[in-house]
């Protein structure tokens, strides 16, 4: 009986800290997706939401120490993200220099 | 590492305190934007997929989808970018949970992290990308009507 009810204390702060680490999983899912929908629009936030999404990705773990599937999604959207914002950034810097009236095409 | 319920209620207020800060925040755009019109501009750069590849990106119609959530416009929202419109219901059924948790009411259990919310987004953000730009290559089809001189003739 005092077992039982040892068992039964024990158990809500175990769910509890595996809450937490799916906190830090879902935040990097959002951070990858945001980072991902801002490289054409916003791409200097695609760069820094990107980073953000791989670090939450990468610093979120289980109860058992493992990455969950949210974390490794957010993470690769996070690295996508960050990516093709960085390569816009530097298409954009590139055609400053090598075409004359490249400030025309900029929305 | 365990957390004890007096660490979960001051948890629960931080992200109750942090969710009112953003509607805060929504609400002073609103008004920003009734006054002074859409003030951000959102392209720093040329979008590349529009202009090199004639497709649409991932976040295309975002701004105008957010144009047509602040005037209540919720199809046209989510015609333009159903990822907007799915973020703010997300958005709106976490923010009422964090009422029902603050307060510990019974219907906390209604509004918990759901993880089919989440695969949904990411489905969302592909999904829509492929299938508006299938629409336009395959079959000419572009409700948006940005890359029409492009692939209808």
């Amino acid at each position: 009986m005092d077992q039982n009810y040892q068992y039964q204390e024990q158990n809500p702060s175990v769910q509890q800290s595996s809450k937490g680490a799916d906190g830090l999983a879902v935040a990097s899912l959002v951070c990858g997706i945001i980072s991902v929908v801002m490289i054409c629009c916003c791409t200097y936030l695609g760069v820094i939401l990107g980073i953000i999404a791989v670090v939450m990705g990468v610093l979120s773990k289980d109860e058992y120490g493992n990455k969950s599937t949210m974390a490794k999604v957010g993470i690769v959207l996070g690295i996508l993200g960050a990516v093709l914002s960085l390569l816009w950034i530097v298409l954009t810097f590139a055609g400053f220099i090598s075409v004359p009236d490249f400030s025309n095409y900029m929305g | 590492m365990k957390k004890t319920k007096k660490e979960t209620k001051h948890n629960n207020k931080i992200s109750f305190y942090i969710c009112n800060l953003v509607v805060a925040g929504g609400i002073v755009f609103y008004l920003f934007y009734l006054y002074f019109g859409f003030p951000i501009k959102m392209s720093v750069t040329p979008c590349y997929m529009h202009d090199l590849f004639h497709l649409y990106c991932f976040g295309c119609g975002g701004t105008r989808a957010v144009r047509a959530l602040l005037h209540f416009h919720v199809i046209d929202s989510f015609m333009c970018n159903p990822l907007v419109f799915y973020g703010a219901l997300v958005f709106l059924y976490y923010y009422i949970g964090e009422w029902f948790r603050y307060f510990s009411h019974p219907w906390k259990k209604y509004f918990r992290y759901r993880e089919w919310i989440a695969i949904l987004s990411v489905i969302l953000l592909f999904g829509v990308f492929i299938i508006r730009n299938a629409m336009l290559v395959f079959w000419q089809i572009d409700y948006l009507g940005d890359l029409k001189q492009f692939w209808i003739r």
